[in-house]
């Protein structure tokens, strides 16, 4: 597969996270239709509606392994991963504004401190070394 | 290895199942490899759909939702063009791995 190809799948994958809920409800309109005709043609083979309906369901093995397994396929289920926890925490900084702006000014001004603090200290650094003289007369003996 | 060769397999089966048939839904990709092998061959149902939907992403195949000739809806697939390039270099990858099987078992 070209490079080029590639990159339009993980685009494509990464745009359908935009709309999970409609590629999830597609896999399942998918799926239920491909039951239901099997469930047709059991009934047609003269099996009894229970019968035919369970035929239909086992030959699926595991649904929902399989169903999960479709939509990573669609999507990246890193990515969305990722984008749940983004949302998660939009959702949690909305619920209580008031801590989240406690949470963003404390992590502002402890930043901002550090980066001041870091920096005078910098600066200053060059004169303090030179006070130092020559420091590699503070080597130790070797023994022996 | 052999799992890759497994799921090359199925690819395989399908995308030449499209090139054959035109457009398919993923029940009557089943039922035509069914058929069409002789019984021999049966497509796993669990397995089918994550892997139209990764040939789909790759753009080997493209689909869309249709009418059957019972009036159910149903997502059909059909082969792209990229799809057919795929389907000429799967088929000969499983001419070798035929012949290389062959060799070594009438090896003697």
């Amino acid at each position: 597969m070209s490079l080029l190809r590639r990159i339009v799948t993980h685009f494509r994958r990464g745009a359908n996270l935009f709309r999970q809920s409609s590629v999830n409800r597609e896999i399942d309109a998918e799926l239920k239709a491909h039951i239901e005709m099997r469930i047709e043609d059991n009934l047609a083979a003269g099996m009894e509606p229970e019968a035919a309906r369970r035929d239909a369901q086992l030959r699926f093995g595991n649904k929902t392994m399989m169903r999960e397994r479709t939509t990573a396929e669609d999507t990246s289920p890193l990515l969305a991963g990722i984008g749940r926890d983004v949302h998660y925490a939009l959702r949690q900084m909305r619920h209580s504004p008031g801590f989240a702006l406690t949470a963003i000014l404390t992590l502002a001004l402890g930043i901002g401190a550090n980066v001041v603090a870091l920096s005078v200290l910098n600066d200053s650094a060059p004169a303090r070394s030179a006070a130092f003289g020559a420091p590699v007369r503070g080597r130790a003996e070797e023994p022996g | 290895m052999a799992r890759k060769d497994l799921q090359g397999a199925l690819d395989l089966l399908v995308l030449k199942t499209l090139d054959q048939k035109g457009k398919m839904h993923g029940y009557g990709i089943v039922l035509h490899v069914q058929r069409a092998s002789g019984e021999l061959l049966a497509v796993e149902e669990g397995s089918l759909y994550p892997a139209l939907h990764r040939m789909e992403m790759s753009g080997w195949i493209e689909s869309a939702w249709a009418l059957t000739e019972t009036g159910r809806k149903a997502k059909y697939y059909r082969l792209t063009a990229a799809g057919r390039k795929e389907l000429e270099a799967a088929e000969k990858s499983f001419d070798q791995l035929v012949k290389g099987v062959r060799a070594v078992m009438r090896y003697a």
